[in-house]
Order: C-alpha cells, then sequence, then structure tokens
C-alpha cells in the first residue's frame, strides 16, 4: 500500500495553527508529493504533511530541508519547475515566504550557525562540464546576499561551524571548495584525490559533507568510491573509512564523535566512530535508495530518508546508535522519494 | 495609433488603493473558542496616484501586521471596461510579481505598468491589482485610466455605417465613421471614440471592429470632437451546432494517476502521474495501452519504465514511433523511450534515450517528421527546448537546444515550421524550425517573436494555421482564462480574445479544425465545446458560442478524490477521448 503519496493536507493553512510546535521534530521533504511531512521522532508518526506546492498538478520536488539553530524556523528547497527556498515558521508550520532562486536545480540548504543566511547548492547535472552556482540568502527577509559560480554540480554548501567558511562538494568536479561565508569568494579548492576524474566524470564523486564541530575535520562522502574521506580545511589528507555502497548523505554527532553515512546502493547505514576512523556497524535499514540523514540534538539516533523504487514508496528510518549495536526504533511510510531530513529542537 | 504621442490623445491614469477589508481588520482576534492565529494584513499605499500621460507609476505595500508573509503575490486583473468587459490585448503589470516575505512593517515598492493594444477605442477603463498570499487576496488596488482625445480640429459630423442586415453573436463587423469638419469636408486623421450602449452588450476596438455579445438591439456610438453619431445594430443568436457531450464508454484508472494521452488508429496509449496513495496505488511508470477496436477502451498492454511521472506520449504521424517521457526515475537519468508500433497494441521498445541534457527530466514532447522536440525541465540555459534527431530511432542524437531567458518551458507544440514554447512567465515564445521565416531549422532554430502577458503563465498553446490563431491556457491563475492571439503575423502576436471560467483553470485543448470546434479541459469542471469559427473578438463565453459541456464524473478535487479531473481531449475518428487524471480514459460522442 502506498501511504500518503499525495495527500495533501491542510497543515499550512495560515488559520490551522497548531500548538504543539514545541516538542522536537522531524521535517522530510518529500519529492514526487510536493510535500514536507513533520514527523513525531520518538514514534515516527506523521504529525503533519505540509504542501510546498505552488503548481498543483506539476511536479515541484522539495529536495533540502534545514531547521534553525533555535528551532523556530525551517526551510525547504524545490528543485524542479522554478527553483526556490521556501521560509516556513515552525509553529503550525505556516509558509512566511518563498524566494525564486533563478537557479537549475536548487538541492541542499543549509544554515549557519546564527541562522541569518542560507547556503544552497545549484545542482545542475545537465552541464557536467560548466560550473554551477553556490547562493547565501538572507533569511529574515529572503534576499540572495551572494552568488558564485564555483564547479561542477555542487551538492552541497555546508558552514564550518567554527569558522563560519563554506565548503562545497563538487560532485562532478571531485573537488572541495572553500568560500569565505559573506561574498561566498574562493579561499581554497583542493581535490578529493590525486587522481581526479576528468570534470564532467567524476571517478569520486563528492556529494555530501560534515564539519566536526571544531572546524578541524571535513568528512567528505566520496558516492563512487564506497568511502567517507577526511581533510584538514587546507585539504590536507586525514584518512579514509569504508562504508557501504555509494554513501549519500553525512552528519555527524554534536560531540563530533559519530558519523553516520546513508549508503544509497546497498540500503544500509554506516555507523562511523572519528576517532577511530573505523566504521563501528552497518545497520541494513531495509528500505531502497536511502538518501538522506540527520541526527537529534544528542547524536543518540539517526534518521535516514529512504527514497523507495519506482514499485514501493519511500520510507524514514530511525536508527538508536547507543553504545552497542545500532537497532532500528521505527521506520515509516513516507511516501514517493523523501530526500531531505532535518530534526529540530523543542522551542522553548 | 499612438496612444499618447501622438497630438490628439491622452492617456490619464488614476490609481486608487485600498487594503481589501475581508482581511484588514484586527490582526490577533480571539473568541469563545480562544486565541486564534493571527491575521496577516497588507495595505498599498498610497490612495491614490495620478499618472498622467505616463503608462508606469510606483505604489508601495505594507505588512500592517504583527505576522510575516509571503510569498506575496501580486496578480494584476484584466483591463476592463468600467462595467465590466474585459479588453483583449491590455494588462497591468507589477514588478516585482512576487514578493519573497514581508515581516511586520516592512514595505515595498511595486513598480505598475499598463500594456495597451494600438487600437484600445478611446474612453474610461480600469484594472485591479491583488496581494494573494496562499492564493487568498489580502489587499487590492484599483487601477482607473482614461483615453481621451485632447485636440484635434472640430468635428461637424459623424456618419457611422455598418451591417444593415441583422448579424449574430460573435461575429465580428468592421464599423466605419465618416467624420465631417463644420463646412463639411472630410476629416483627414480623425480621431473617433468609439462605444458599446450597453456597453456590456459588445466590444468595439478603437478601430472600430465591433462584436456583439447580446442579442436584440446594440447601439454603437461614435464621437468626433463634439460631434456623434449612433449606429443600431440587429443582433441574432449565433448559429452553433446544437448538441451534447454523450459518455460512451469509461476506461477506469484508480490506481494509478493519468496524464496525456493520444490515440491513433484503433489505439489509444495513456500516461501515468505521481504515486497515488490508495489500496493497490501505484506510481506514474506506466504507458498503458488501450485497444478501441470494439469502440469500448479495452487494456491491451502496458509498457513499465523507470518514472514516476510518465507525462506525455505522442505518436508520429505515419504511426510508426512513439515516445514517451521521463521525470522521477530511480536512476535519475530520466529522458525518453522511443517506441516501435509496427503492432499498435503492443508497443515495443526501441531504446531509452537519456542524457546530461535530459536529468531534470522531459515533460513534454512533440513529434514532426525526422525530429522529436522535448521539454526539459529547469530554469536555466541548461534546460527548456532539445530537439531529438529521430531520423534512427534506435540512436537519436541532440542537434539543437534552446532556452526562453527566464522562467521555465512547459510545453511545445509543432507546425508548418514553426514552434510555439509556452514558457510560463515568459510568455509565448514562437521559434521557426523550418518554416523559413527568420531562416530557422530544427538543427538551427531561430526566435520569430514573443507575447508576455503580464500574470499569465502560459502553460499550453496550439497552433491552427488556418485560422492565424494561437490558443493559449494558465492552468493556475483562477479565473481561469483561454487566451487567443492573432499569430497571422508571428513576429508580432496580439491577444485577441479569451475564453472565462470562474472557479477552474484550464489545461490541455484540441481544436477540431475542420469544423472549428474547440475541446478545452477545466480540471474539475470537466470539457467544453466553443464554437471557434470565424474572427475572434473580445470574451467568447459571452457570444454564444458555448456548444456543450461534459461534466461525466462531477464532484471532488484534482488529485485529492476520485472524481472528475479533466486533463485533455482528442478529437479522433468522431469521438472525443478524455484523459482525466483521477478517473482514467472517457470515451465522449460529439452529438452535434
Amino acid at each position: 500500500m502506498l501511504g500518503g503519496c499525495s495527500d495533501r493536507g491542510s497543515a499550512g493553512d495560515p488559520a490551522a495553527v497548531v500548538t504543539d510546535g514545541a516538542a522536537p521534530a522531524l521535517f522530510v521533504t518529500v519529492a514526487v508529493s510536493d510535500q514536507a511531512l513533520r514527523l513525531d521522532p520518538e514514534t515516527g508518526a506523521v504529525l503533519a504533511r505540509i504542501p510546498i506546492d505552488p503548481r498543483p498538478s506539476e511536479s515541484d520536488e522539495p529536495h533540502g530541508v534545514a531547521t534553525s539553530p533555535a528551532g523556530d524556523y525551517w526551510y525547504a528547497t524545490l528543485a524542479h519547475g522554478q527553483p526556490t527556498l521556501s521560509k516556513f515558521e515552525r509553529e503550525g508550520d505556516r509558509q512566511v515566504g518563498r524566494v525564486s532562486l533563478d537557479a537549475a536545480g536548487a538541492a541542499r540548504v543549509e544554515l549557519d550557525r546564527s541562522g541569518e543566511t542560507a547556503f544552497v547548492a545549484d545542482y545542475d547535472r545537465s552541464r557536467p562540464g560548466e560550473p554551477g552556482e553556490v547562493l547565501a540568502v538572507r533569511t529574515r527577509d529572503l534576499r540572495v546576499t551572494a552568488r558564485n559560480r564555483i564547479c561542477p554540480a555542487p551538492h552541497h554548501a555546508l558552514p564550518d561551524p567554527a569558522s563560519g567558511r563554506v565548503a562545497v562538494a563538487c560532485s562532478l568536479g571531485d573537488e572541495i571548495v572553500l568560500l569565505s561565508a559573506g561574498e561566498l569568494e574562493e579561499v581554497e579548492r583542493f581535490s578529493v584525490d590525486p587522481a581526479p576524474g576528468e570534470v564532467g566524470a567524476p571517478r569520486f564523486k563528492p556529494l555530501n559533507l560534515a564539519w566536526s564541530p571544531d572546524g578541524k575535520r571535513l568528512y567528505v562522502a566520496l558516492h563512487l568510491a564506497d568511502r567517507v574521506r577526511v581533510f584538514d580545511p587546507s585539504g590536507g589528507f586525514i584518512g579514509d573509512v569504508a562504508t557501504g555502497s555509494r554513501p549519500a548523505q553525512l552528519a555527524i554527532s554534536p560531540d563530533g564523535s559519530v558519523l553516520v553515512a546513508a549508503n544509497r546502493a546497498d540500503g544500509t547505514l554506516s555507523v562511523i566512530d572519528t576517532r577511530e576512523l573505523a566504521e563501528r556497524a552497518r545497520v541494513d535499514l531495509a528500505a531502497e535508495h536511502p538518501h538522506g540523514v540527520a541526527l537529534d540534538g544528542e547524536g543518540s539516533t539517526a534518521f535516514v530518508t529512504c527514497e523507495g523504487s519506482t514499485a514501493r514508496p519511500g520510507r524514514t528510518v530511525a536508527v538508536r546508535l547507543g553504545p552497542g549495536r545500532p537497532e532500528i526504533a521505527w521506520s515509516t511510510e513516507t511516501g514517493p522519494v523523501p530526500l531531505g531530513v532535518a530534526w529540530a529542537p523543542a522551542v522553548p | 495609433m499612438s496612444l499618447i504621442a501622438g497630438p490628439s490623445r491622452a492617456l490619464f491614469v488614476v490609481v486608487l488603493a485600498g487594503s481589501l477589508a475581508a482581511c484588514s481588520g484586527e490582526d490577533t482576534p480571539s473568541g469563545p473558542t480562544g486565541p486564534k492565529a493571527p491575521v496577516p494584513v497588507l495595505s498599498f499605499e498610497p490612495a491614490s496616484l495620478r499618472l498622467g500621460e505616463q503608462r508606469t507609476g510606483t505604489i508601495r505595500i505594507r505588512n500592517a501586521g504583527t505576522v510575516a508573509v509571503g510569498p506575496v503575490e501580486l496578480v494584476p486583473g484584466a483591463v476592463r471596461i468600467p462595467d465590466g468587459e474585459s479588453v483583449p490585448g491590455a494588462g497591468l503589470s507589477a514588478v516585482p510579481a512576487t514578493i519573497a516575505t514581508l515581516n511586520p512593517g516592512d514595505t515595498r515598492d511595486v513598480a505598475l505598468a499598463l500594456t495597451l493594444p494600438d487600437d484600445l477605442a478611446l474612453g474610461d477603463y480600469d484594472a485591479g491589482l491583488e496581494a494573494r498570499v496562499g492564493g487568498e487576496a489580502l489587499a487590492s488596488l484599483g487601477v482607473a485610466f482614461s483615453v481621451a482625445v485632447t485636440g484635434g480640429p472640430a468635428a461637424g459630423s459623424v456618419a457611422v455605417s455598418g451591417p444593415a442586415d441583422p448579424i449574430g453573436q460573435g461575429d465580428v463587423v468592421a464599423l466605419s465613421a465618416d467624420v465631417r469638419d463644420p463646412d463639411g469636408n472630410p476629416v483627414a486623421d480623425p480621431q473617433v471614440s468609439w462605444r458599446v450602449v450597453p456597453s456590456s452588450a459588445g466590444l468595439v476596438t478603437g478601430t472600430g471592429r465591433f462584436v456583439a455579445y447580446d442579442t436584440g438591439a446594440v447601439q454603437v456610438v461614435a464621437e468626433a470632437q463634439g460631434a456623434a453619431d449612433t449606429i443600431t445594430v440587429s443582433v441574432v443568436s449565433r448559429t452553433i451546432p446544437v448538441g451534447q457531450l454523450r459518455t460512451l464508454h469509461t476506461a477506469a484508472v484508480d490506481t494509478r494517476y493519468t496524464s496525456d494521452h493520444w490515440e491513433y488508429g484503433t489505439t489509444a496509449y495513456s500516461g501515468t502521474w505521481s504515486c497515488r496513495g490508495v489500496p493497490g496505488g501505484g506510481c506514474g511508470n506506466a504507458l498503458l495501452v488501450w485497444d478501441l477496436a470494439a469502440g469500448e477502451p479495452v487494456l491491451a498492454d502496458s509498457v513499465i519504465v523507470d518514472a514516476r511521472v510518465v507525462n506525455d506520449i505522442k505518436v508520429s504521424a505515419d504511426g510508426r514511433l512513439g515516445i514517451l517521457t521521463h521525470e522521477h526515475s530511480d536512476d535519475m537519468k530520466n529522458g525518453v523511450t522511443l517506441l516501435d508500433l509496427t503492432d499498435p497494441n503492443h508497443p515495443e521498445v526501441i531504446v531509452r534515450f537519456t542524457a546530461p541534457d535530459l536529468t531534470p527530466g522531459v515533460h513534454n514532447v512533440w513529434i514532426e517528421g525526422d525530429y522529436a522536440f522535448l521539454v526539459v525541465d529547469g530554469t536555466a540555459a541548461s534546460s527548456g527546448l532539445r530537439i531529438l534527431d529521430i531520423r534512427d530511432p534506435s540512436a537519436p542524437v541532440i542537434v539543437a537546444g534552446f532556452y526562453g531567458g527566464s522562467s521555465f518551458l512547459h510545453d511545445v507544440y509543432v507546425r508548418d515550421g514553426l514552434a510555439f514554447l509556452s514558457h510560463w512567465d515568459a510568455g509565448l515564445i514562437i521559434l521557426d524550425v523550418g518554416n523559413g521565416i527568420k531562416g530557422g531549422s530544427p538543427t538551427a532554430p531561430r526566435e520569430v517573436g514573443r507575447l508576455d502577458i503580464p500574470g499569465y503563465w502560459v502553460h499550453n498553446a496550439w497552433y491552427w494555421p488556418e485560422s492565424g490563431y494561437v490558443f493559449l491556457g494558465d492552468e493556475i491563475n483562477l479565473p481561469g482564462r483561454v487566451r487567443i492571439a492573432d499569430v497571422s503575423d508571428p513576429t508580432e502576436p496580439v491577444e485577441v480574445a479569451s475564453i472565462t471560467k470562474n472557479g477552474a483553470a484550464p489545461h490541455n485543448f484540441w481544436i477540431d479544425e475542420q469544423r472549428g470546434i474547440g475541446y478545452f479541459a477545466w480540471y474539475e469542471a470537466g470539457v467544453q465545446a466553443f464554437d471557434v469559427t470565424g474572427d475572434l473578438l473580445g470574451s467568447l463565453e459571452r457570444q454564444g458560442r458555448f456548444i456543450a459541456g461534459s461534466g461525466y464524473a462531477p464532484g471532488g478535487a484534482c488529485v485529492t478524490s476520485s472524481q472528475q479531473c479533466a486533463w485533455a481531449p482528442q478529437y479522433h475518428a468522431g469521438r472525443l477521448y478524455v484523459s482525466d487524471m483521477n478517473t482514467g480514459l472517457w470515451v465522449l460522442e460529439p452529438t452535434f
């Protein structure tokens, strides 16, 4: 049974304020149903279906999702049609803004530690040899304050929690680029391997990133190499960790000790000990095509979106990491092609 | 004729503004059931603005409430004569058209501009602008302007001539005015003001082209510098085909949503869309093949592909080749699949064609001779139109591309060497892809002309060469409106007519060109047939041109119900086939 594939709910209606916004929440973007879902992180229950759908009867493909540090707002990108960044109030999931990005395929969105700036990578795979953009958006008024054409098909632009520099994963260029947070000016560029692929034909395909809390380590998911590679901010090689097949998104615990990778091809989650730089466990998620991953505020539970397939709907799976063997806490059907996932703290 | 540059005509524009009463009250109401959500409040400033002969001006919008709001869509209404008849080819635009967000107390300046046709009649007009959030109007602005004669020689007499015999509703006739000075000499290039009495009874242009909406005696007045004349035109009901759209068969599809379709010979092909959350439901990974030989569609076969949206299917003119589109594929390559239709009821896959250019997804396709025209999703030069050489269908080659510079391409229709691109915000774009008017070819398309209608998002187009018209749809904005443009000179498309329907937006069309009958799908409102013969001017729904409509499964809403949601009609072999998102494929019989 397909669950809620296109069941467009009424959440998001300005008049329909829901007052349970104080509890921690999990937000999932569902690409094919043009919705975001709000889930209970404890149980996996779907609490709200929020349409992100400026064009009814057309596919707008919600892709990335991020929450503000205080948890009072959440943001989502649309990758199809007219790529946009939308802003929602946490309470009632009321939309309060949407900006057109004049981009080809807005992918992930990340916020800086102040929550004042959002960074969006324009993941345009249709021009493999040409550089794509990274955009900075001021969250207060949703103005695009800077944009820079960086490298082929940037998929993830992630600000360093310590210094504010923005690391960019150049998926079709086998490169990492570091940008200044304000003007998005290039400050560092390095290859993910001494023998990278041709531009447009990557050997490693760096898709997603994670910073250590102190900003001294940058973890890079090498999608085609089935590993996470670790660099210092100057591009110095620190180490490699083998993962499952085709690692996609990464997430790191607040203390930096645990890194998780969602492995798209084999349906697993790699749990990595960052001190040992070793895969501590690989969890079979019993779902197809893991894509996004987020951790809760303690880093004790991982939430993984699994796209599903054309024959089966996607799922979101929670994995309790714990000190022992990780265990699946719940698995919820979340519609066709859930992609982004973000955990939001309780709002005081 | 120049509207404002000439010595004797002036354009006076007054802008009247105000917040909408329905949403401008207390923004934190409470009641017996306890506190409610704060209500957003928007207002336009100033309350009025006189622009003189300028066509442009600036107003300000303010968030006067206590909560942030956005996006704010600034949606212009039709330019109308004061009692409500819309004027084709006239429009009001607002820049920005969308404000991303407005925090409490924030303001944003908005530039307004009028676009007016050269043959706009002298007189008074109004228009409107709404600030909408989530489809709800939170503030409205009234705009009034006049086109007036300000100089020129005095007239001693005016004599209007026109048809002596009764005309039909919707017939376009040319009226002429003989203007003479007080000495009885003809006035060269007189400035004549035309109007219909009552104004709701018809439409007259600045050059005296008149179309009647009402039956009976309709008066048309011509005025010129102190003199006037009135002609009374006798209008009779329009003669149109009589009958109904009778439901013959239903090919129910209730486990997937149905998308576009195509009929050829005795076979129908229908696509599937998105994923349907019902027991046993599936995603849009199938092309369904229906045998029509016995009249009632019988499912003969299906083609399963890697996609979650098979939005479109087209068949070549010789019936040998089919092409279906892929979006949201598991392997993320999307593209198109080419089908061998040697056995029409059992297509064989020739090849699935993918390329980096097509990775965002292919939404629509058109086959014309040796080429396929693909609509690639996206809002950058890397998306838009891609032209595929399919002379060897097992090895297609992309030979050209085109992007309109802004917004995104949604659909393409090719005929007589002209490609009509439905390019959403950017409007209708016409390309020469072999016509010769601009030296274009399928391998080197050349832009011929554009029609940008402010606030109108061009979703689909049907070009009817013999008539010189192209029919346009906007599937989003309400009230729904089909717009008709004269493209007899494709370098200068001119909007001339429309069909408006309250509460429903149009989707795809089919024109039976032999009989001059247009079939229009209106989503939840089913399909309608209109007489589109003759010259087209003004509001066709006011002209007795409506032939028949079909609410074959009324009720409900698109995507969220199991009732009617008409996607596309196709008139084929005496039947009207209608794909319906919620219910499947319908076979209707036009009895007219």
